[in-house]
């Protein structure tokens, strides 16, 4: 299921760094306590320590979402926006820092239930997860055309056509 | 070639030297070293994280990929049948590892790992059509070959899984799992047609419909007819000088199949049925020969309605319930009277499942299923020559099933799965029997899986078994029986070969216990059924799958050693299987070339003689040529016209029952 090189650890955090094993398992380990350690309700630290920024297009008018109202969206739980436009959620590739928080603090669970999550779904026919983009600037390239997209980026955008969500706890 | 009597190969190449020379031409110039890439399915091209062709579902009752599954998996995919020229079930199976199929000109099995039962029905396998069971509830039996339930053009994929699958599935995961999965009412997005003949008198036609709705709902809609004329069989055992041994015009059937399936939301209904009407041309059961009253009829029918939610959570839960009927008649001409049997079951089900997510990729499934049997009905008469009816045995039983499983699913750390599941049944003929599952999955560096698996699975006493009589004339009912029960265990090794491709080697034994064997009691000389056998089984396979460069290659061989009681190889097991495939794309993705080599080592035969191993070659073009929405197929299998036979069983006066010899498909699909 997946790419060549990668281990079940794949989905297990951002193991980018695969020839150190070791001090990455160390690493990964202590990642994974540190995230599991935050109170991901923790509003005001949350939010203002969070690696990702979710973005939609600049005509969407919304302003902010809560987690749980990202979270239907991404999982595809919730299909339309309040106008009753299509969404159309786009993700990071699954080693992606911004993918592993944005899994943990958003969709409140790991990549691996995440990516079983979707395996379920497809197997069954319901839904396709959504399409993923290879970085930041293909995300914010997408969300900047698209105007139902919404998506996330581990940096601040500089794009006038995309706007970044206010994530309220 | 060494010609097996009986094998009808001269009728053969006359009738398709067109179609070879056709195919010829098409292969040698559709065929070039361009830059095609074939056909793949969008979630597998490259950035994918999913690869939608290695997810298994049979392996742990939830979807999975198959690296991570606690199972040998074979997967073969529709667009593999399609490029293969896969016509029935039993050709799909035969490409699990380990695997092959033979034929007694009526049913078709599949021999799992050189545990040959002959004659058995197939009930040592268990057959899901979307993850339900369709064995027959009242003998096991399941039908793979023209009396399938399925056609295989309503086939998305099929997961062909070895080893015992009773921890989950219960009774007839013996020595493998097969689950048909059918397409996707939005994958066909309208209306196909599709028309083929091919050698000995053989045509078919399918219709497929499919589609989304605007409110969400999807449907399918497949249909299909199959007809065999046949050809003149011959057979030396009755060279008599009234019928110098030919069976003339009896090896013809004409089997149906529908196929509806719709879903809306979390709710879902597949219902399908199927009917096979079959001379049998091998005068089996001592039957007059060359007799056209000789025939066996099989119909099947399943209705099953699934509910399947997602929580906020994720976690998911099952729920089905589903109706199944098979009817079975049999007509056996003899010399003086005609004997009818027949098979009739009716059952309801009901199952549910619960998959909770522990965390960092943990799972525990755990749910219960219950059948019930309501009506299964089993008989037999006579009709003599004068029109009178004797009836030699009839019975009407129902019987209540119920189970309740678990498997947990493990993750220590990154690179391993421990999974531990068990299954318990119980059953009205016999107290009950639990069967557990462990395996330990580890990927110790990218791209290498090892698994260590060990499993234990049942086959409870079928009806037949359990009560069939005739009144003290040859045989009588057992006082009872047990389940029969098999163990296995199993070393495998798995490397990913560049991106798509996948290469697998795997050790095994398989013990059985207790095996439900027809013996004669010297008490009175009269057959009754008794947990007696114990054959077992060790052996190597080596498979290889995927793709490599422009080539989507399929490979496995198998090193098998069975041995039955007596320490002897059991009838038709053979020390070797093998099969290989290669399919590569046409210019400009018109279309795809295959070939494909099967080999089968030589197999006993029921009276110590010896069946010949076989080495077959066939190939297969599928073509666009106008790149628009008509496809040419053509096939031609058994390509250098090899006579091969398989064993007969103890029905069949014949030792080896020959197959066919070259033959020829030439077909079209339209997609409007």
């Amino acid at each position: 299921m997946f790419e060549r090189g990668t281990g079940f650890a794949r989905l297990s955090g951002p193991l980018r760094h695969r020839q150190r094993p070791f001090a990455l398992a160390v690493a990964g380990a202590l990642v994974l306590l540190a995230s599991q350690a935050t109170p991901v309700t923790a509003s005001h630290g949350w939010r203002s320590a969070t690696p990702y920024h979710v973005i939609v297009h600049s005509d969407n008018p919304l302003r902010e979402l809560s987690r749980d109202q990202i979270a239907a969206y991404f999982l595809k739980r919730r299909t339309t926006w309040p106008n009753g436009a299509p969404v159309d959620p786009v993700d990071l590739p699954p080693d992606s820092r911004a993918r592993f928080d944005f899994s943990r603090e958003v969709l409140r669970r790991s990549p691996n239930d995440v990516s079983a999550y979707w395996i379920q779904e497809i197997f069954a026919g319901r839904t396709e997860p959504p399409e993923v983009k290879g970085s930041d600037a293909a995300v914010v390239a997408y969300v900047s055309s698209a105007p139902g997209a919404i998506g996330y980026v581990s940096a601040m955008p500089n794009n006038s056509f995309v706007r970044v969500l206010v994530l309220i706890p | 070639m060494t010609a097996i009597p009986g094998s009808p190969h001269s009728r053969s190449q006359r009738d398709g030297q067109r179609l070879f020379a056709f195919l010829a031409i098409l292969t040698v110039t559709a065929i070039s070293p361009g830059t095609a890439t074939g056909q793949t399915q969008p979630a597998d091209s490259a950035g994918s994280w999913i690869t939608r062709s290695r997810l298994v579902f049979g392996a742990s009752r939830y979807a999975q990929d198959v690296s991570e599954a606690p199972a040998s998996v074979t997967i073969v995919t529709a667009e593999e049948i399609e490029n293969l020229g896969l016509r029935t079930l039993a050709d799909i199976v035969a490409l699990g590892a380990g695997v092959f199929t033979h034929y007694d000109r009526n049913y078709a099995y599949a021999t799992f790992r050189g545990m040959s039962r002959q004659s058995d029905f197939n009930t040592r396998i268990l057959l899901l059509i979307d993850g339900h069971r369709v064995n027959d509830a009242g003998t096991d039996a399941s039908g793979i070959g023209t009396d399938a339930l399925i056609d295989v053009t309503a086939i998305e994929r099929v997961e062909i899984i070895n080893g015992p699958g009773s921890a989950l599935f219960g009774t007839n995961a013996f020595f493998g799992v097969v689950n048909v999965v059918t397409r996707h009412g939005r994958s066909l997005r309208g209306l196909g047609l599709r028309v083929e003949g091919a050698s000995f008198g053989v045509s078919r036609g399918a219709l497929t419909w499919g589609g989304r709705q605007p409110a969400g709902a999807e449907i399918l809609v497949s249909m299909a007819a199959e007809r065999r004329e046949g050809s003149d069989l011959y057979y030396p055992e009755f060279d008599t000088s009234s019928t110098r041994g030919i069976a003339r015009g009896l090896d013809g059937e004409r089997a149906y199949r529908a196929l509806v399936k719709a879903r809306r939301g979390d709710f879902s209904f597949l219902g399908a049925s199927s009917l096979r009407l079959r001379r049998v041309p091998t005068a089996s059961y001592s039957t007059t020969f060359n007799d056209p009253r000789l025939r066996n009829d099989d119909r099947t029918a399943t209705a099953v309605v699934k509910y399947e939610h997602a929580f906020a959570d994720l976690s998911r839960l099952f729920v089905s319930t589903a109706f199944d009927r098979y009817e079975y008649e049999g007509t056996w001409p003899y010399d003086d009277m005609v004997t009818r049997d027949y098979n009739d079951s009716r059952a309801w089900s009901l199952a549910a499942e619960y998959l909770q997510f522990l965390g960092s990729g943990s799972k525990l499934a755990m749910g219960g299923e219950a059948r019930w049997l309501n009506s299964g009905r089993i008989g037999a008469w006579d009709e003599t020559a004068n029109g009178e009816r004797v009836e030699l045995f009839s019975l009407d039983r129902s019987t209540f099933t119920g189970a309740a499983f678990g498997q947990l699913e493990w993750r220590l750390g990154d690179h391993a799965i421990l999974y531990a599941g068990a299954r318990h049944d119980w059953y009205e003929s016999f107290a009950g029997t639990t069967n557990p599952r462990v395996a330990l999955v580890v990927r110790p560096r990218g791209g290498l899986t090892v698994k260590v698996l060990h499993g234990r699975a049942f086959r409870a006493p079928n009806l037949y078994e359990l009560h069939y009589e005739d009144a003290g004339q040859t045989q009588k009912a057992p006082p009872g029986l047990a389940p029969e029960t098999v163990e296995s265990s199993e070393l495998s090794l798995e490397h990913q070969l560049g991106s798509r491709a996948w290469a697998t080697v795997s050790a095994y034994t398989v013990r059985t216990r207790a095996l439900i064997n027809l013996r004669t009691d010297p008490s009175d000389g009269l057959l009754v059924f008794a947990n007696e056998g114990q054959p077992r089984s060790e052996g190597i396979e080596f498979k290889l799958a995927g793709s490599l460069g422009r080539f989507r290659v399929r490979a496995a061989y198998a090193l098998q050693q069975a041995q039955d009681d007596a320490l002897q190889t059991p009838v038709n097991s053979p020390r070797h299987v093998g099969y290989a495939s290669a399919s590569v794309p046409i210019r400009g993705n018109r279309g795809t070339g295959s070939f494909f080599v099967r080999h089968v080592g030589a197999r006993p035969t029921l009276d110590g003689s010896t069946a010949p191993a076989y080495t077959l070659v066939g190939a297969a073009l599928l073509a666009r040529p106008l790149a628009g929405p008509l496809e040419v197929s053509a096939q031609v299998l058994n390509l250098f016209d090899v006579a091969y036979a398989d064993p007969g069983g103890e029905e069949h006066v014949q030792q080896i029952l020959p197959r066919d010899g070259r033959s020829f498909r030439l077909g079209v699909r339209y997609r409007f």
